[in-house]
């Protein structure tokens, strides 16, 4: 999709009636800053991995409002026990179906920002956060006041179903105020041919707050799915963060979590399977800007057939940040001969007195462990799933929600049955 | 505790005095006419002088890369004269050699005299760009090995020359390279026959020293089947206010069963310690290639000068069952910035490398690692072990670590581990508590830090490694 065709769709944005016409300014700086960056190429240093030249082919058309559903949307497929569905089909908020517990405050992405006076914490400008800013659909936000507990999971479900390319640029804010605690699973499914999705996410965490996020991101194999997510963290907030991510044909996760008050904790995981041509890619950038937070970032990926992948982590320790402890873990199982793995940690280290470390490994199964299986009787595909779910078992401990966990254990065992 | 860290950042570096011995010299910038002018004071045949213009060619469209986690001024390739070498030339013994020169060597360490007699190690002396004095040829003609400064192989020895001289490191491979390739005045050629153990150390030393001038030398090793070499370099350039650059070409090529070990220790002036003005940039290609099966090599650096360092020593793993090694010690005090490390490339089965860096970060000092270890398609059980620790001193300094790791085969194993930490008062207290000073107590925590790789060095440059390291950080405390 080249620039020019973004220009087109762009005026047509412009162009819409029921879009408050106080956000075109915002609009327009975000897209004249995108096309001053232009599209990442290979030869950005963040970008050498991802080859994004399937996004330009396709010409992707905003979602317009008769791509809403036109039938009753079935949920069981995506059905998780004991949260508050809000579904979202193809850009458009389904109210109908949609449920949200009591005492969060749920407003329209536009209404949210008129209300900070269109400021948000945005310092990191990535292209696709610019391009999400300039197209972003009517969006959704979170927003809870002080000293809420909110047991029941906000279960966010973004449905893509269409036959022609579209692109849609969700946007969720969300605001945890002080000493309160939520979970919030975002959940991107679809049966879509070529569909580009887009999606920001804004997180803020006040004093004391608490959120619990899990993404499970199975988009259709023809999808290309971007996620941006912003986190900034007040003092003694803690953020933790689960993706599990087996869609897409190329799945992207771009991260940056900003610890800016002491006592913060951010513990962010990932587990990404990737078949056939997919890739999957995770960026975590991890900032720690004040003394005595703690941070890790473990993710894991497991490959089959020709799919690719790329953990690229960062963490930062800027010189005022001392008694920091961070640790960052990536490990990778290759199952196939044709699988390929990019595997890049990263410190920024600034102050002196403090405790980082990295590790990375990249391999496939234990031939040692599976003869052990095997001359105990167990067969060569049960002993291979053994050891596989043995090792994505790990990371799936972070998952903080029951109910959740075993939806996500199903898919697993699922993906496994198919491939392994 | 600041007082020592202080004390420590105002040491003063050893090694800046000018020699002064009259230098001819070429006038500042770069041209083909100034391409011309150094293949024809060197009498080289025309080859190498067309390899040279095509090397500037391909220079002329490259960009400058900027990758790298250093800041400097920028370099302006006009401004820096590109051939220097001393007036007197073809010396036949040592006594003809200009005493103010001898002199500097020893100031240096390096009494040409003494080693050829005690140290058993022969020296070809690199001063700007001109080997001056080689010991111990008749010993090394005995087994058939070629040690000769480069100027003088290419007329010896044109065909081994054609066949490797970028080989390894092609012209087109970077910005320096290409620099290099362009306008290199000398450097060193080991030829070690089939068979050969050679039989003592082989050791150049660089020193930059005629203002404004950049250093371009280039190494060429070549280790035939079956044979075993260790190659020291060590380097020390004296004070001067403008930044020099070095742009120095390494390339090892190691055929089946041989083995190459390279050991460098590089203490150039690290520019000054208070404005972090002048001092020398480091931009290096070092790259060997393991041809045979079999084969071996072996990268030791001990790096605690230059004010800015650039520098990945390679191995790119060809043959089965071929081993790459890389130990390192980083060391940036002051305003030195280093962005140094490695490059494994797997291609061959049952190929190996290890990476061991040690990153010391002092006073304003930032260090990076940055290394790749990248398995091919066909690197069947091929191995890979990193380890990457660093110890910060001072609350001023970086350190960062950018691993880059590539797996395309499943059979391969890569591991990678780091660890940042400062020195812990924890260490420090068990030490003085038993009647150890803060200094003593520093200087044997980071000497304990660098074991790993100190143990690699080669006897003479463990002793000089570790005085180095010694000197550098007399006393900081974390």
């Amino acid at each position: 999709m080249s620039l020019s065709h973004f220009q087109a769709e762009f005026e047509k944005m412009m162009n819409r009636d029921y879009f408050s016409s106080s956000i075109h300014p915002m609009r327009n700086e975000a897209f004249s800053k995108f096309n001053e960056c232009g599209f990442p190429t290979q030869k950005w240093e963040d970008w050498q991995f991802t080859n994004l030249t399937s996004l330009q082919k396709d010409t992707f058309r905003i979602s317009e409002l008769k791509d809403g559903p036109t039938q009753k949307i079935d949920l069981s497929p995506f059905h998780i026990d004991n949260v508050a569905n809000i579904v979202i089909y193809n850009g458009h908020f389904q109210k109908d179906i949609s449920h949200f517990p009591s005492g969060i405050n749920l407003m329209s992405g536009l209404d949210y920002l008129e209300s900070k006076e269109w400021k948000y914490n945005n310092t990191y400008d990535s292209p696709f956060d610019l391009l999400n800013t300039a197209f972003m659909d009517s969006g959704m936000s979170v927003v809870i006041d002080e000293n809420m507990t909110i047991n029941t999971p906000i279960h966010m479900v973004f449905i893509s179903n269409s036959n022609e390319p579209l692109m849609v640029n969700p946007r969720v804010h969300i605001d945890v105020g002080d000493s309160s605690s939520a979970t919030f699973i975002e959940h991107h499914v679809g049966v879509s041919s070529s569909f580009f999705e887009n999606g920001s996410i804004f997180i803020n965490l006040e004093q004391n707050a608490q959120l619990n996020h899990i993404r499970i991101q199975s988009n259709s194999t023809k999808t290309i799915s971007m996620a941006n997510i912003q986190a900034e963290q007040s003092l003694d907030s803690k953020y933790t963060f689960f993706q599990y991510a087996d869609g897409g044909q190329l799945g992207r996760l771009n991260m940056v979590t900003r610890l800016n008050g002491e006592g913060a904790d951010c513990n962010l995981n990932g587990l990404a399977l990737s078949k056939n041509n997919q890739h999957l890619d995770h960026h975590i950038i991890t900032d720690h800007r004040v003394p005595h937070c703690t941070s890790s970032q473990n993710f894991k990926s497991i490959l089959q057939d020709k799919s690719t992948g790329v953990f690229c982590g960062r963490t930062i320790v800027r010189e005022q940040a001392q008694k920091t402890d961070s640790k960052q873990s990536n490990k990778n199982l290759l199952l196939s001969k044709n699988a390929l793995m990019n595997s890049n940690p990263q410190l920024e280290i600034y102050a002196d007195d403090v405790k980082c470390s990295h590790g990375s490994t990249t391999g496939e199964l234990d031939h040692e462990a599976l003869f052990y299986l095997r001359s105990r009787g167990i067969d060569m595909m049960e002993a291979k799933n053994l050891l596989t779910r043995g090792f994505a078992n790990e990371i799936m401990n972070a998952i903080r929600h029951n109910c959740t966990r075993s939806f996500i254990d199903t898919k697993f065992k699922h993906w496994l049955g198919d491939e392994v | 505790m600041t007082d020592i860290i202080e004390k420590t950042i105002e040491q003063d570096y050893k090694y800046g005095f000018v020699t002064n011995i009259e230098q001819e010299t070429l006038p500042p910038g770069l041209s083909k006419d100034v391409i011309r002018t150094i293949s024809k004071r060197k009498n080289e045949p025309k080859w190498l002088l067309d390899w040279r213009i095509k090397a500037y060619n391909h220079w002329l469209n490259m960009e400058e890369p900027d990758w790298a986690k250093v800041e400097y001024e920028s370099i302006n390739y006009q401004k820096i004269s590109y051939f220097s070498a001393p007036k007197k030339k073809e010396l036949k013994s040592l006594d003809e050699v200009d005493p103010e020169l001898l002199r500097t060597y020893d100031k240096l360490g390096i009494p040409l005299e003494e080693q050829k007699l005690l140290a058993g190690v022969a020296v070809d002396a690199v001063f700007d760009s001109v080997s001056i004095a080689t010991t111990f040829k008749d010993e090394l003609e005995k087994y058939g090995v070629i040690f000769m400064p480069f100027s003088k192989a290419v007329h010896k020895y044109p065909e081994l020359i054609k066949t490797y001289l970028g080989s390894v490191v092609p012209y087109t491979d970077n910005y320096f390279a290409a620099l290099n390739s362009a306008v290199f005045s000398d450097g060193s050629f080991v030829y070690i026959p089939k068979g050969v153990r050679c039989p003592m150390e082989l050791s150049t030393y660089f020193r930059i020293n005629a203002q404004n001038t950049g250093q371009f030398e280039r190494t060429l090793i070549v280790a035939d089947n079956d044979s075993n070499v260790s190659y020291l370099e060590g380097c020390t350039a004296p004070q001067r206010d403008e930044n020099q650059l070095h742009a120095a070409v390494v390339e090892l090529v190691a055929h089946k069963n041989a083995t190459i070990k390279y050991s460098t220790v590089q203490n150039w002036y690290p520019g000054d310690p208070k404005t972090g003005k002048g001092g020398i940039y480091n931009f290096v290609t070092k790259r060997g290639i393991c041809k045979g099966d079999h084969s071996k090599i072996s990268w030791t650096q001990v790096e605690t000068g230059s004010a800015v360092t650039w520098k990945y020593p390679s191995c790119i793993l060809k043959g089965n069952h071929s081993i790459g090694e890389f130990y390192s010690v980083a060391m940036a005090n002051h305003h030195q910035q280093a962005d140094t490390g490695t490059k494994m490339v797997h291609i061959g089965t049952n190929t190996k490398s290890t990476i061991i860096s040690k990153g010391i970060s002092a006073g304003k000092g930032q260090n990076t690692y940055r290394g790749e270890v990248k398995m091919m398609k066909g690197a069947e059980n091929a191995r890979n072990f990193s380890q990457c620790d660093s110890i910060l001193i001072g609350d001023e300094c970086g350190a960062h670590t950018f691993p880059y790791i590539d797996v395309r085969n499943p059979t391969a194993q890569m591991e990678h581990e780091a660890t940042t930490s400062n020195i812990g008062e924890d260490q420090l207290f068990y030490c003085n508590q038993r009647g150890i000073s803060t200094e003593d107590a520093v200087s044997m925590i980071v000497n304990g830090f660098c074991k790993d790789v100190f143990a690699e060095l080669p006897m003479e440059f463990a002793m000089e490694a570790q005085k180095l390291m010694e000197i550098s950080l007399e006393g900081s405390v974390g």
